[in-house]
């Protein structure tokens, strides 16, 4: 089971499709969230689900705006889009029935 | 405005330094990714020590990182420890006798000169094998735990310091022989001296242990770049070196040293030779390497 940072970054960087590399995610997961995604916790969290299959990560191309330097890129296995469905479905399942509405 | 640049590019620099534990990929993505977000020097400084800070904890996650601190870091420094704790106290008898009792006449008399030219090289081979044995130390954990030599260097010294201050466990004691000068009342004298009860034995550990295994620990960090069969030599040099400083606390070694050995014959070797095996293995070996790459990038 994917915890839900590692949901974030898996979701995240499907959709950012072959334009996901660490810069773009942390700025995505940044606006989603509405809070700071410090790089130690996307390199960390990118390792864990490397080793887990999850993710695949290469270095990319280097640009002007980069100062540059190169681009850790990221693409989602077939594993890691299996993790994430199952975990989507769990949160939509246990949240159905519940009511947010403070009393 | 200028202070502000100034304190911000200080800040980068600081960052830049910090970083450069990392791997160079994932430093030059990091790096790329703060310059892309547009982050200040304070932010990347912080970036930089929060993912410098992951990178280490996960380490400690490592069941091998720690199989190395029980099986090579804690026995290696708790032995260097031992030796530099009886060394101290062998030869601060010496020191005591020659200068807290000088007298300026001794100087006339043979018998001094014949007693000093019999203890002095004693002295100076202890000291000498002391730092060899450290050094060795430091060379193996450096080697073994490059990964995580901060970890392993905190400690390999802090165990020195707490053996040195505190001694093992007594429930080792059937193993190895613990007692120093300063357990026997007729070396009372000399260890009635504050100094050579507690000031000189710290002396000995800064300057024979803590700096041989320093300098050792970085040998052995950038061993790795020279060839397979260099390593191998002075590996065996190494282990022979240790084994000769887990010999010297065991009971039958000291029985040896202090000629209490039931039997004269045969006579066991000097360890010294052994001692000193590792750091010479290592200087002749890395010499003969850098000469060989000076010569093949000369022609």
């Amino acid at each position: 089971m994917l915890g839900e940072f590692e949901y974030l970054l898996i979701a995240v960087a499907a959709q950012l499709g072959e334009d996901a590399y660490g810069a773009a995610i942390r700025r995505e997961i940044e606006k989603a969230t509405g809070h700071r995604c410090s790089i130690g916790a996307l390199y960390t969290t990118l390792d864990r689900l490397q080793a887990k299959g999850l993710v695949k990560t290469w270095m990319g191309e280097a640009t002007a705006e980069r100062g540059g330097r190169a681009k850790r890129m990221v693409h989602v296995t077939g594993k890691g889009i299996q993790a994430a469905t199952s975990f989507y479905r769990a949160v939509t399942q246990v949240s159905r029935d519940v009511s947010w509405e403070t009393k | 405005m200028t202070r502000i640049t100034a304190l911000d590019s200080l800040l980068r620099r600081m960052a830049d330094r910090v970083s450069l534990v990392l791997d160079p990929a994932e430093r030059d993505s990091a790096f790329g990714d703060l310059a892309e977000s547009g982050e200040s020097g304070s932010q990347a400084l912080r970036g930089m020590l929060g993912l410098v800070i992951r990178r280490r904890a996960a380490c400690l996650w490592d069941w091998r990182q720690w199989l190395t601190v029980a099986s090579l870091t804690v026995p290696l420094s708790a032995l260097v420890s031992l030796q530099s704790r009886r060394s101290a106290d062998g030869t601060a008898i010496y020191l005591w006798l020659y200068v807290n009792n000088w007298d300026w006449a001794l100087i006339h008399s043979s018998g001094f000169w014949r007693v000093l030219a019999q203890c002095a090289p004693g002295v100076l081979l202890s000291y000498i094998s002391l730092a060899c044995w450290s050094w060795t130390a430091g060379l193996l954990v450096g080697w073994f735990a490059r990964r995580t030599l901060w970890f392993n260097s905190f400690i390999l010294f802090a165990v020195v310091v707490a053996v040195g201050l505190f001694g093992i466990p007594p429930i080792v004691d059937h193993v190895f022989v613990l007692h120093r000068a300063r357990d026997y009342p007729g070396n009372a004298a000399v260890f009635f001296v504050r100094f050579y009860r507690q000031v000189f034995p710290q002396c000995l550990q800064l300057l024979l242990v803590m700096l041989p295994a320093w300098r050792g620990m970085l040998h052995g960090r950038r061993f790795d770049q020279f060839p397979r069969s260099c390593r191998v030599v002075v590996l065996i040099a190494a282990v022979a070196a240790a084994g000769a400083l887990v010999s010297t606390n065991l009971l039958w070694w000291q029985m040896r040293v202090l000629d209490i050995w039931p039997l004269r014959q045969p006579r066991l070797p000097s360890l010294v030779p052994m001692a000193i095996a590792g750091p010479a293995a290592y200087l002749l070996l890395t010499s003969l390497v850098r000469r060989a790459r000076r010569y093949a990038g000369h022609s």
